[in-house]
């Protein structure tokens, strides 16, 4: 069988996805035997343009030139997996979108809007076709590791499309909602082994939300019930997942 | 059984294999292995996961796989589950109707055959309401059976293996003041789960219940599926393979599934055909009290769920109508 071309690229983010592929030690050889990596600059200077049959792709999207050169990647490469939360849903640079402008951003950090062109942060699939995420911030190693191997296999990996509560059950912890602190477990995709919460802390919602099925307005509800002020709310929600639409909205 | 004499009876059970009981985590009471009657939880209301998890784990290997071959994982060993109450008991028999029918699923038969039960009179407080759903008390479904009625324990025996363990002196005959006081303390315990919920009927009414009521029942559901993982009886299971990077060996994994999550009826092609928490939660109060009643009445659903739904409420206003 032929090696799978590989290429892992990276736009606006911290670079944490493409660390965590590099921190798989005790597998990396064997995942680079499998695989053939054509570009991976985060982990060697040698790059081969090339076509590719999945590129994993890390960071939003903030400027012209890195739409342009996604929509080469994607071009490219038969598929495309987004990697972390800034690929899948724009990160944490995406938290102020709808509130503060990109030009008064511009104009707060550089003294002018006119120093380069830039774009609200968008995730991938603002601009080209993405056929699978592995969110996260950044995203779990092994769930990485999993997903290559199911794409070795010629399948689409698992996308784990239920809330953090259903690991912390399985964990048999209590619940931190329940405790009295904002916990956004309920609407943040598993995936995790619950790791926050199973330390008695809050889950921050680093993995985005399960599109399509998170009930925003329900838990928005909740945690109004549970005595959190709005504006704290909405900051938490806005904090990883501010470009899902049922939370740009929120008022 | 004098209470003192407690200590003496789990040593001997620790000679039939590891103990499984009660232990205090924080505000929670969970079943793991102890090593002495000290870190057992005598006293306590309701764990958080059932203790079905040891006949059916929350995620389990079941088989291993090389690309040849299969062999499948089986988990033999001996082991005392203690301390469980009444309605777990329940929960267990009710799970029993499912997976000890024609064809049995090995798994958990060899493990429900391996592990011995000891039941315990429990502490109900206010969310119990077993009463309504006839699983307060364990006709069968263990092997000994520990009441408290003061300074000592009643116990019932119920089976061979658990008659073994009772041959040792510190056991006496029951006395007819022994029946009068064991009969003080069900009445006692009875009289105080105080929460009812009329079930009569209440599968019509689930099934004629309008979407108008459904969507005001379920507006706060988070879909979090806490309610199914926290339920002793609760069956359903997914399977799921994870290969080696080799893809050829790996293994075949069980988890606990629950149908208040989207995949649960996800089928080929992307249709569900329980695409809201409407359709998922009409279903799950089918399956627990729809038919015959396969809710033990413990209250974990109600006490566990984050966005703090009654299932006595819910059932409540079922009956209603509105």
């Amino acid at each position: 069988m032929k090696k799978p071309r590989v290429g892992i690229f990276g736009f606006t983010g911290c670079a944490g996805d493409q660390l965590m592929i590099l921190n798989l030690e005790d597998e990396l050889l064997d995942l680079v035997g499998a695989l053939d990596i054509k570009s991976f600059t985060m982990a060697s200077s040698l790059v081969e343009d090339d076509e590719y049959d999945v590129a994993f792709v890390e960071g939003s999207i903030t400027t012209p030139k890195q739409k342009e050169k996604l929509e080469q990647i994607r071009n490219k490469s038969k598929l495309l997996v987004a990697i972390g939360d800034c690929a899948a849903w724009g990160g944490v640079q995406a938290s102020c979108n709808g509130i503060v402008s990109v030009s008064k951003k511009m104009v707060e950090v550089y003294g002018s809007r006119n120093v380069w062109e830039i774009y609200e942060s968008k995730p991938l699939s603002a601009y080209v076709k993405v056929d699978f995420v592995l969110p996260g911030c950044p995203i779990e190693k092994e769930e990485f590791l999993r997903a290559a191997t199911s794409l070795l296999h010629g399948d689409i990996p698992e996308a784990v499309d239920y809330p953090v509560c259903v690991e912390c059950k399985l964990r048999e912890n209590g619940c931190v909602l329940l405790e009295g602190r904002l916990c956004l477990g309920p609407i943040t995709p598993g995936g995790c082994k619950a790791r926050c919460p199973s330390l008695g802390v809050d889950c921050i919602g680093c993995r985005g939300v399960i599109d399509g099925e998170s009930r925003i307005k329900s838990a928005i509800e909740v945690f109004k019930e549970a005595g959190f002020e709005k504006d704290y709310v909405k900051k938490r929600l806005r904090m990883f997942a501010a470009n899902y639409p049922e939370i740009l909205e929120v008022k | 059984m004098a209470k003192a004499d407690l200590p003496k009876l789990f040593r001997t059970l620790a000679k039939y294999g590891p103990v499984v009981a009660p232990v205090r985590v924080g505000e929670n009471v969970v079943f793991r292995e102890v090593t002495s009657l000290e870190e057992v939880e005598l006293e306590y209301t309701r764990s958080l996961t059932p203790p079905k998890k040891l006949f059916l784990g929350p995620q389990e290997e079941i088989l291993k796989f090389d690309g040849e071959k299969y062999e499948e994982v089986f988990e033999d060993g001996k082991a005392v589950l203690f301390g469980v109450h009444a309605c777990d008991i329940n929960g267990l028999l009710k799970l029993d109707e499912i997976y000890l029918d024609s064809p049995q699923d090995e798994y958990y038969a060899r493990r429900r055959e391996n592990v011995m039960i000891v039941g315990m009179s429990c502490v109900p407080d206010e969310r119990c309401f077993c009463t309504s759903t006839g699983s307060s008390y364990a006709y069968g479904g263990f092997d000994l059976f520990l009441h408290d009625i003061g300074r000592e324990y009643v116990v019932r025996v119920r089976t061979e293996r658990g008659y073994e363990f009772t041959k040792d002196g510190y056991f006496k005959r029951m006395e007819e003041k022994d029946f009068l006081a064991f009969k003080k303390a069900e009445e006692k315990k009875v009289r105080s789960i105080k929460r009812k919920v009329d079930l009569a009927g209440i599968g019509d009414l689930i099934d004629v219940t309008p979407k108008s009521l459904w969507e005001e029942l379920t507006a706060k559901c988070l879909a979090c599926g806490s309610c199914n993982l926290v339920c002793p009886t609760c069956q359903c299971y997914d399977v799921l393979d994870v290969l080696e990077l080799d893809i050829r060996s790996g293994s075949r994994i069980r988890r606990w599934d629950s149908c208040m999550l989207k995949r649960h009826a996800l089928v080929a092609g992307g249709g569900n055909f329980r695409p809201t928490v409407v359709e998922r939660t009409a279903n799950r109060l089918s399956c627990k009290v729809g038919g015959e009643i396969r809710c033990v009445g413990c209250g974990r659903c109600t006490v566990y769920c984050p966005a703090k739904i009654d299932l006595v409420e819910m059932l409540e206003r079922i009956r209603v109508g509105a």
